[in-house]
């Protein structure tokens, strides 16, 4: 990695202001994603932010941004009123990585897409004018099947699809004013030479998550496909939040991870079954409507099938 | 020589021979040898150094004034490399040597074509960065298929094809196995691939390199000590004695380790031109790019069978690449049972991609997992049980044993009569396959054994122990022969300044060393035997050795009290004697393996539920230890059966995947229950009766799992790996 100086920030402001100033300036957390990002030179900073110093924020239906997953997954007011919060925290990648691996920058990772990684690749992210899985030969059995118009990267996070259906908040920093956002707002369609995700400006930091408990969020799930459960990112992975009112859907929130460059929410699916009793029937036709729009690329075919078992799987799960 | 009795084979099944013992060395050991130590559970002498961090691998090594070295790797296939420009390199302060290959062409990605020694591993990288290469990009190919287009570049200018057939003793007669096709009830022509796997050892390969007094000490992460020593000899043009091999104890080899590589050749140079230790052990993406790997293949298998179960033709055509090598790509198929007749055609494919390298049971694997794949598929046309169609041609006497301890162990009767049937998404099988070795063993080595007056014993020998036990398995056999338990033996191993041994190829390095260990401690015995009987009277001959004591003699002694008659430290050299009078029990060692999976059949996940793997290796030395080779055999081919797979970019003909969470290798989650069942079989091939145990483990399972898979669900993955894609396309789901 290429050598820079690091700065160990006393606040989220300070970490900010520090951001903003430097010319290309990077912030850490955990470094889980960060690390590899430098050793593989994707990102090539003077100066990185070390933010792990910095005061956390605390408060009921609040999750510090800095909080680290094995935090969320132990704790068991947010098992009680968020459950697909819960098991989003506690499936991801390994217990090393959980005890390290922070919510803030677990909304915030990189792809995983190969050709993104490996600087000796194209890729439309880093400014290239093709997006190679898109291209013929191209390698793309990990890639998106939906929205994948310019760049057909998987949206890796875990936590995004589940405080999406959960309808949650990230407030903000920055030196010209903080802001609150939901979590479905905070993610963008990927911009050619942009490697982030987010809607976040150079410098803004998200200091905390913001949850509200309702019938909903507790009646909620998220559940996930790797091909690999030692040690993988998800092949497709599911966070679904239904409000019942008698037998029938009054609310569902169904959104998809690693399917598309951003979490994708299944706004059909959720009206597929709004109204509806939730059984079996109802919920096979929820995931067909989720997945009836996906345009899979040569490889990845394999990932629709499986979206719609994860769908129907979570929303059995939560019919009782 | 003397005439001696031999008991060979196994329960229930024995045989004695009449054998030709050379004088001056033990009796072979049958099946009615009355032996202590061998053959019980013992750990591993060096296991409380390697948990406890203290062993020292090449990584370890760290010489005063060490320096480091890397190598510029090409990012293109295929290229001419017009000019390397390594002046802002060379002014970078820390930077101490630099080297270029103007002109030069590079065939495949990651081929060197600039050097870097360094004061830091930073400096190293930063300086590999300013080297300015400008390269003439040619066209390549980086898969079989690509290579086998018409119209397709050649990989290499010297050769103006890319498709080269191999001959060889064993391709049958292709009218004789179209005759036998004639006289069969069903022929069945099937197409089975399998995928290029990368060695991954967690060590990667590299040494450490320091010059003193015009002598070169190299700690290697070796599978050879002696091919190291030797090759940089000649790459160096000083005489063997000048340099010296040290690999002390090893992170996994298999297969792509034997004498030295450029990088270590550049290290070398780098540390004689600078006066520095020098350390280059590759990165992982090096380690993925350059390492090493097991060929891929394109099996198309015709074969055919009568009614009743006889196997009649078997013609197989194959496909497959070792990179810029054009050998060393075919596949063990047909093989291990009787056909009436067979006929293979194999064709090796260049691609421009790393040169493949030998891997754990080369050809097996990938040919079993197709070879076993048509048994079951026969099985399944002519509505016979799978183990029985197996049975019927099969004549391995040893491995017909091993199918009842299998099957009953896995519970053969459980599986799914109708494969498929199973109720719900989560659908269980049952499956199995045959694995088959070679019987190893080489002369050319020996064992130094040292008893000094104070009863210490050293067992010592210049190869490497590469993390399969040797060490362990001398230190009991010396222990057997002198009556005491192996942490009473001290083994040293890997240092070339020792006598001579095997490198580990073929899974013979135990099975060189252990016999002539024996015949080395044996020879010492001797010695102390007459020192006592000169010292205390009685017959030398009917001296025994047992728990710490010499029995015999007017009075008991102590082993250490035996030592102290002795005149001084004694020391013999042990070898490995050809048995040539001794005759084999069978001349290949058998194997087979049970594998149980549960499939969920609406994402196409795959989990192994158990394997049983019963393994013949001739004499068992040490069950646990035999147990834990078993065990990584089998963890390594379900790694294989299930996840591992080199990517490669057609476009770019760069590896995508040169990484340890791409490149996805099996962790502790899937991992099934194992149930290794060493077979003891008393084998007259030496003194000991023992073989190797490297390889064979490792060559059934993805046979075994990808019929299990079968079983489960109905439909058959003749693919490797079998990933959720594959499981779901076969169950015509997408």
């Amino acid at each position: 990695m290429k050598q820079f100086s690091y700065l160990t920030a006393d606040s989220f402001e300070a970490a900010s202001k520090a951001l903003t100033d430097s010319g290309n300036a990077v912030v850490k957390a955990a470094g889980t994603d960060l690390l590899d990002l430098l050793k593989e030179r994707i990102v090539e900073p003077d100066e990185v932010v070390n933010l792990l110093r910095v005061e956390q924020a605390s408060g009921t239906g609040v999750v510090s941004a800095l909080a680290t997953l094995a935090d969320v997954a132990a704790d068991t007011a947010i098992a009680e009123d968020y459950p697909a919060l819960h098991k989003s925290a506690a499936v991801a990648a390994t217990p090393a990585v959980r005890n390290f691996a922070t919510v803030g920058g677990n909304l915030c990772q990189h792809t995983r897409c190969w050709y993104f990684r490996n600087e000796s690749f194209p890729c439309f992210k880093r400014g290239s004018a093709i997006c190679p899985p898109l291209e013929k030969g191209g390698q793309n059995r990990y890639n998106a099947v939906f929205s994948h118009e310019r760049c057909a990267s998987a949206h890796p996070s875990n936590l995004a699809p589940a405080l999406i259906a959960l309808g949650a908040k990230v407030r903000c920093v920055h030196p010209e004013g903080g802001r609150t956002l939901s979590v479905e707002e905070l993610y963008r369609e990927p911009r050619n030479g942009r490697i982030g995700d987010t809607v976040l400006r150079k410098g803004e930091l998200i200091r905390s998550v913001h949850l509200e408990p309702s019938a909903l969020t507790r009646n909620s799930t998220y559940l996930e496909f790797r091909e690999r459960h030692s040690f993988d990112f998800a092949l497709v992975s599911v966070a679904a939040a239904v409000r019942l009112e008698g037998s029938k859907v009054a609310e569902a929130r169904i959104v998809l991870g690693a399917v598309a460059p951003i979490p994708y929410r299944a706004k059909q699916a959720e009206q597929a079954l709004t109204g509806k009793a939730l059984n079996a029937e109802t919920a096979q036709a929820a995931a067909e409507a989720a997945l009836a729009g996906a345009q899979p690329l040569s490889q990845n075919a394999y990932k629709v099938p499986i979206a719609k078992t994860l769908i129907r799987r979570a929303l059995m799960e939560l019919s009782s | 020589m003397s005439k001696k009795k031999l008991r060979l084979g196994f329960e229930g099944k024995e045989k004695t021979v009449d054998v030709q013992v050379p004088d001056g060395t033990p009796d072979p050991w049958g099946t009615d040898a009355k032996l202590d130590v061998v053959g019980k559970d013992h750990t591993r002498v060096d296991g409380v150094l390697k948990v406890t961090g203290r062993a020292k691998y090449s990584y370890d090594v760290h010489p005063e004034a060490m320096i480091f070295a890397k190598l510029l790797r090409s990012p293109h296939a295929h290229a001419r490399v017009v000019r390397v420009d390594l002046s802002r390199a060379k002014a970078l302060k820390g930077v101490l040597y630099t080297e270029g290959q103007e002109g030069t062409v590079v065939h495949y990605p990651g081929q060197h074509v600039a050097g870097v020694a360094a004061e830091t591993e930073e400096i190293l990288d930063d300086a590999l960065r300013l080297i300015h290469v400008e390269y003439e990009v040619l066209p390549h190919v980086v898969t079989v298929d690509a290579a086998r287009a018409e119209g397709a570049p050649p990989v290499l200018e010297r050769r103006n094809k890319n498709v080269f057939r191999e001959r060889g003793r064993g391709d049958g007669d292709l009218d004789a196995t179209e005759a036998a096709h004639k006289q069969a009830d069903v022929v069945l022509e099937r197409t089975y691939t399998t995928q290029i796997q990368t060695h991954s050892a967690l060590e990667t390969h590299g040494c450490v390199c320091e010059w003193k007094d015009g002598e070169l000490t190299i700690w290697a992460s070796t599978q050879g000590t002696f091919s190291v020593r030797d090759s940089m000899a000649r790459a160096l043009d000083v005489p063997q004695k000048k340099v010296r091999t040290i690999t002390e104890h090893m992170g996994g080899g298999f297969g792509a380790k034997f004498g030295i590589r450029y990088w270590d050749r550049f290290c070398a140079k780098a540390a004689q031109m600078t006066g520095r230790p020098v350390r280059y052990l590759l990165d992982r993406k090096e380690e993925h790019l350059v390492g090493g790997n097991r060929p891929d293949s394109r099996q198309v298998c015709k074969f055919s069978a009568k009614k009743d179960g006889t196997l009649m033709g078997a013609d197989v055509r194959s496909w497959g690449t070792a990179g810029t090598s054009a050998r060393a790509a075919g596949v063990f198929n047909p093989g291990i049972y009787k056909f009436r007749a067979t006929y293979k055609e194999t064709y090796n494919v260049l691609t421009n991609t790393t040169e493949g390298r030998a891997f754990r049971a080369p050809r097996y694997p990938q040919g079993v997992f197709a070879l076993e794949g048509m048994l079951d598929e026969i099985a399944e046309e002519i509505g016979m049980d799978p183990l029985e169609l197996r049975k019927k041609n099969d004549v391995h006497s040893v491995r017909l044993a091993q199918y009842e301890v299998g099957a009953k162990q896995i519970g053969w009767e459980r599986r799914n009569e109708r494969p498929g049937s199973g109720k719900g998404p989560l659908k269980r099988g049952i499956g199995m396959a045959s694995g088959l070795w070679h019987h190893t063993g080489r002369r050319g080595s020996a064992v130094r054994c040292r008893v000094d007056r104070e009863g210490s014993v050293t067992l010592s020998n210049g190869a490497q122990d590469i993390g399969t036990g040797t060490r362990t398995i001398l230190a009991v056999l010396g222990a057997e022969e002198l009556g005491l338990q192996p942490q009473d033996i001290t083994v040293r191993l890997g240092n070339t300044d020792d006598p001579p041994g095997p490198a580990s190829g073929g899974s013979t390095t135990a099975s060189t060393l252990g016999p002539a260990a024996r015949d080395a401690a044996w020879q010492a015995k001797q010695v102390i035997r007459e020192a006592v009987a000169d010292a205390r009277g009685g017959d030398a001959g009917k001296l025994d050795f047992k728990r710490g004591k010499v029995v015999g003699a007017p009075k008991d002694l102590s082993f250490q009290q035996a030592c102290g008659l002795l005149g001084e430290a004694v020391e013999t050299l042990g070898r490995w004697h050809k048995g040539r009078n001794y005759p084999r029990f069978e001349e290949k060692v058998a194997g087979c393996q049970f594998a149980e999976v549960e499939v969920d059949v609406e994402t196409g996940h795959v989990q192994v539920l158990k394997i049983v793997a019963v393994q013949d290796c001739g004499r068992v030395i040490d069950p646990l230890l035999a147990r834990s080779q078993i065990n990584g055999g089998v963890i390594q081919g379900l790694s294989y059966a299930l996840y591992e797979d080199r990517v490669m970019d057609p476009g770019t003909g760069d590896m995508l995947n040169a990484n340890l969470l791409d490149y996805k290798i099996a962790g502790s989650r899937e991992m099934p229950e194992i149930v290794s069942i060493p077979f003891t079989v008393s084998n007259g091939i030496n003194s000991v009766g023992m073989s190797g145990l490297g390889e064979p483990p490792t060559v059934p399972t993805a046979g075994a799992i990808a019929n299990a898979v079968h079983n489960a669900i109905g439909a058959r993955v003749r693919s490797l790996p079998i990933t959720p894609d594959r499981v779901l396309q076969a169950l015509g789901v997408i």
